[in-house]
C-alpha cells in the first residue's frame, strides 16, 4: 500500500504534537512546585567480602531519612539520601565525596566502612571544608591525630571497643596474648588498644606473637598454624566479613578454640556472626554498641519503630543498622539545633550535642568530635530464641564515660588540641 | 623457639601444600588454554568463581541442604556445567579473537569477566556465602604433635588426583599426544589434519571444568563472594608466568612453590608474607624469564 504525502504529513503532525503534549504533562507539576531537598552523599561499601554489614549500614541510612522525610524533613527541606558504593577503596571513596558535593550537590558526607577509607575523606572534608560524619571507621587515629573541625563520628573507636571487650574478660585472668588482624589501620589498632585496656586489669599481660593477613585473605590455615606454635591462651583480634568466616570456618577442625580464648569486639556484630549460623564457638568474647536483644523500653521502642517501617513483624534492626540511622538522625538533629544549613554553625551546634536513641543518651564530645556511648560486653552462646546465630551473653554495661578516654588520655594519645 | 618446632613445620609445609592445591587446579586450565589456544584467559577466575557460587547453590538445595550428602553431588556436576560454560565462552567470546593480538584477547576477556561479575550479583547478591563442609571430612587428623584439618588432606589429595589425571591424557592418549603437538606447533598440527578448532574448545572445557573444581572446595573452605575471581587469578598468572606459559609441568612446581613460599613467609615474617609471593616472581623473571619449563624466545 502506498502512503499519500498528506497522511504522511498528518502522521508526523500527530507525533509532533503527542511529544509536546507528553512533554507538557511531564514538566507540569514539577514545574509548578518545587521542592526544595537537602541532599546527603552517603558512602558506603556494600559489595564483597564486606557486603552484609555495608547492606545493613545502607538500610538503616534509608529507615532514618524516611523516618524524618514523615515528619516534614528537617527545617522544612525533604532528604535525599544519594548512596555511592566505595568498594573498599580509599582513593575512590575521596573521589565520590568529590562528586557527590561538587557534582550532585550534597551539602554534607555520611558514611565510609573502612578507617582507610575514612581517613581519605577526612582529609578530603577538611581541605574542602565539607562536614563529614563517619559511620563505621573505627581507628582511634581519626578523631585523635587526625582530628579536623568537619569531621565527626558516630561510631565508638578502637578504644571504646578494646575497653569494653576487656572488660568483659577480667576475671579470666589470661597473660599470653597473640594479635590476629586484617592488615591495615583499624586492624593494627584494635589490637594495640586492647592491649592497653587488658593491662589496666592484667598488668603483665604480654604478646606472644602476631600475624597480619591482607583484607580479603580467605586461605587462613598458615596462620591457624602458627598461632597453635605459641602458647597463646587468648587470640586478640578485629576480624570481619568473609574473613572471620573462613578464619573460624577453618580453625574448627584443629579445635583452636578449645583452649584458646577468641577476643574480638564484633563477635557480637550481628551480620558479622550470621553467616556460620551456630558454627560460631561458644565461648568467646566481644562487645557491641547495640544488640537487639538488649532489654530496656528505649531499645523496645525503636525495634517497634522499625518492624513497622520495614513492614516484617518479626524482623529485628541489627547494629550496623544502628549506625547508618544515627550517624544520619545525629546530623539532621545538628541541623535542626543550629536552624541553618550552613555548614560552619551545623558543626558549632554538633559539638556537645545530647541525645536520645535506642541504647539511651548519647554526646558528641565537643573537644574530638568523638561519641560518647556506652558499650555492652559478654560472651557468645548459642540461644534457642536466636536460632540464626550466636549471641552474647553475661552482658556487662559500660557507661560512655567509663568506654572513652579523658581529654588528658586524648592528648596523652597524641590528639593536636583544640 | 617456635621456627624449630617439627610439628609446626609439618603443619605450616602441609597448609601450603593445600594452597598449592588450590592454586594448581586452576592455574593448570590458564596455562593449558593459553598453551594451546595462545589465549591469556583473564575470565578464567570468574569461571572459578561460578564453579564455587554454583557449588554452593547445588550444596544448599539438593537433600536437603545435607552438605555430607550435597557436597559429592556437586563435586560431580561442577565439573560438567562449568565444562558446559567454558564451552559456550570458547565459542562467543574467544573464537572470534583468535590469532589477533593480545590486547584484543584481553578486551574480550575482560567483557566475560564484567558479564559473569554481573551475574554473579543478580544469582547471588552482592554479599559473601559461606557453606559447612561434609561430614565425612569436616574431622581431623593427628600429625606429630598436632592435627590437620581432614579435608585440606583432601584438597591436596584431589589436586594430586588431577595430577595423576592430566599426565595420563597428555602422555598415555592419543588425545594427549595431539594437544602436545598443538602446543608445541599449532600450524603444523592443523597442516597435518587435526580439527583445531574443536581442540580449542575441548581445551576450554577442560579448563573451565579444573576452574570449577577448584571453586567447590573453595566455597568449603574459604566462602565465596563475587570478588574472588580477582583474588586468585593474580595468583594463578603468578603461577604460570613462573612455571612458563603453557607449561603443565611448570604450573605443577610453581604452585609449590607459591604455596609454600606464603605458608612459611607467615612464619618468618608476617608482614610480608606476600611481598614474598611477588619477590619470587621477580627474582624467576630476572634470571629465568620465560619460566622454569617455558620456551624461551
Amino acid at each position: 500500500m502506498k502512503i499519500g504525502r498528506k497522511t504522511k504529513g498528518l502522521f508526523f503532525g500527530l507525533i509532533v504534537v503527542l511529544v509536546l503534549g507528553l512533554m507538557l504533562v511531564g514538566c507540569g507539576p514539577k514545574a509548578a512546585a518545587p521542592e526544595e531537598t537537602l541532599k546527603v552523599g552517603f558512602i558506603m561499601w556494600n559489595s564483597g567480602t564486606g557486603a552484609l554489614i555495608g547492606q545493613s549500614a545502607v538500610d538503616g541510612a534509608r529507615w532514618v531519612v524516611d523516618e524524618w522525610n514523615a515528619k516534614g524533613g528537617v527545617l522544612g527541606k525533604r532528604i535525599e539520601l544519594i548512596h555511592r558504593d566505595s568498594e573498599a577503596k580509599p582513593e575512590q571513596a575521596a573521589r565520590q565525596a568529590m562528586e557527590l558535593h561538587y557534582d550532585l550537590g550534597c551539602e554534607f558526607i555520611t558514611g565510609t566502612y573502612l578507617s582507610s577509607e575514612s581517613m581519605s575523606v577526612s582529609d578530603w572534608a577538611k581541605e574542602h571544608k565539607v562536614m563529614f560524619v563517619d559511620c563505621i571507621g573505627a581507628s582511634r587515629i581519626l578523631t585523635d591525630e587526625m582530628w579536623n573541625r568537619y569531621f565527626f563520628r558516630t561510631t565508638v573507636n578502637t578504644v571504646g571497643r578494646a575497653r569494653g571487650t576487656a572488660a568483659g574478660m577480667t576475671e579470666l585472668g589470661l597473660k599470653k596474648y597473640f594479635f590476629f588482624s586484617p592488615d591495615y589501620e583499624w586492624g593494627r589498632r584494635q589490637c594495640a588498644d586492647f592491649m592497653v585496656a587488658i593491662k589496666e586489669y592484667i598488668p603483665d599481660a604480654e604478646v606472644v606473637g602476631e600475624a597480619w593477613a591482607p583484607l580479603g585473605e580467605t586461605e587462613m590455615t598458615p596462620y591457624i598454624t602458627k598461632i597453635l606454635a605459641t602458647d597463646a591462651q587468648c587470640i586478640v583480634s578485629a576480624h570481619y566479613g568473609a574473613d572471620i568466616a573462613a578464619f573460624i570456618r577453618q580453625s574448627l577442625p584443629y579445635g583452636l578454640f578449645d583452649n584458646i580464648i577468641y577476643a574480638n569486639p564484633l563477635c557480637g556484630d550481628v551480620p558479622n556472626v550470621s553467616p556460620l549460623g551456630w558454627d560460631f564457638p561458644e565461648g568467646q568474647y566481644g562487645a557491641m554498641w547495640y544488640l537487639p536483644y538488649w532489654e530496656s523500653p528505649e531499645n523496645d521502642a525503636w525495634i517497634a519503630a522499625y518492624r513497622a517501617w520495614c513492614g516484617k513483624p518479626d524482623a529485628f534492626p541489627d547494629n550496623r543498622m544502628y549506625e547508618g540511622y544515627i550517624v544520619h538522625d545525629f546530623l539532621f538533629r545538628a541541623i535542626e539545633k543550629a536552624g541553618s544549613f550552613d555548614t560552619e554553625k551545623v558543626i558549632d551546634a554538633a559539638e556537645g550535642l545530647k541525645w536520645e536513641t535506642a541504647m539511651g543518651t548519647v554526646e558528641m564530645r565537643a573537644y574530638d568530635h568523638q561519641i560518647i556511648a556506652p558499650m555492652i560486653s559478654g560472651k557468645t552462646v548459642k540461644d534457642p530464641d536466636w536460632p540464626d546465630f550466636v549471641i552474647l551473653d553475661d552482658l556487662k554495661y559500660i557507661s560512655g564515660p567509663d568506654a572513652a578516654r579523658t581529654i588528658d588520655e586524648l592528648i596523652a594519645d597524641g590528639h593536636p588540641g583544640r | 623457639m617456635e621456627f624449630l618446632d617439627a610439628s609446626m613445620l609439618v603443619n605450616q609445609f602441609l597448609s601450603g601444600l593445600t594452597r598449592a592445591g588450590v592454586l594448581f587446579l586452576v592455574a593448570s586450565g590458564l596455562t593449558l588454554i593459553f598453551g594451546v589456544a595462545n589465549v591469556i584467559n583473564f575470565a578464567h577466575g570468574s569461571l572459578y568463581m561460578l564453579g564455587a557460587f554454583i557449588g554452593y547453590s547445588i550444596m544448599s538445595f539438593f537433600f536437603g541442604g545435607n552438605v555430607s550428602q550435597s557436597f559429592w553431588l556437586a563435586l560431580f556436576l561442577i565439573p560438567l556445567i562449568l565444562a558446559a560454560i567454558g564451552f559456550i565462552c570458547e565459542r562467543i567470546v574467544f573464537r572470534p579473537v583468535y590469532g589477533r593480538e593480545h590486547v584484543i584477547q584481553l578486551l574480550a576477556a575482560f567483557a566475560l569477566i564484567l558479564i559473569i561479575f554481573d551475574i554473579a550479583h543478580l544469582g547471588w547478591g552482592r554479599t559473601f556465602v559461606s557453606i559447612g563442609r561434609p561430614s565425612q571430612l569436616a574431622g581431623s587428623v593427628p600429625i606429630l604433635d598436632t592435627v590437620f584439618p581432614t579435608f585440606n588432606i583432601f584438597i591436596i589429595a584431589l589436586a594430586l588426583a588431577v595430577v595423576a589425571m592430566l599426565w595420563f591424557i597428555f602422555y598415555r592418549t592419543k588425545l594427549g599426544a595431539i594437544i602436545r603437538a598443538a602446543t608445541s606447533d599449532r600450524e603444523m598440527a592443523n597442516a597435518l589434519g587435526v580439527n583445531v578448532p574443536w581442540l580449542f574448545a575441548l581445551v576450554f572445557m577442560l579448563g573451565s571444568a579444573l576452574a570449577g573444581l577448584g571453586g567447590v572446595v573453595a566455597v568449603c573452605s574459604t566462602g565465596a563472594h563475587a570478588g574472588m575471581w580477582a583474588d586468585i587469578i593474580v595468583q594463578c598468572f603468578i603461577v604460570v608466568v613462573i612455571g612458563g606459559m603453557g607449561s603443565l609441568p611448570g604450573a605443577l612446581l610453581a604452585a609449590f612453590i607459591i604455596g609454600e613460599v606464603h605458608a612459611f613467609g607467615i612464619i618468618v615474617l608476617p608482614d610480608f608474607a606476600i611481598a614474598f609471593i611477588f619477590a619470587v616472581m621477580v627474582i624467576v623473571m630476572i634470571f629465568r624469564p620465560w619460566g622454569f619449563f617455558g620456551e624461551r624466545v
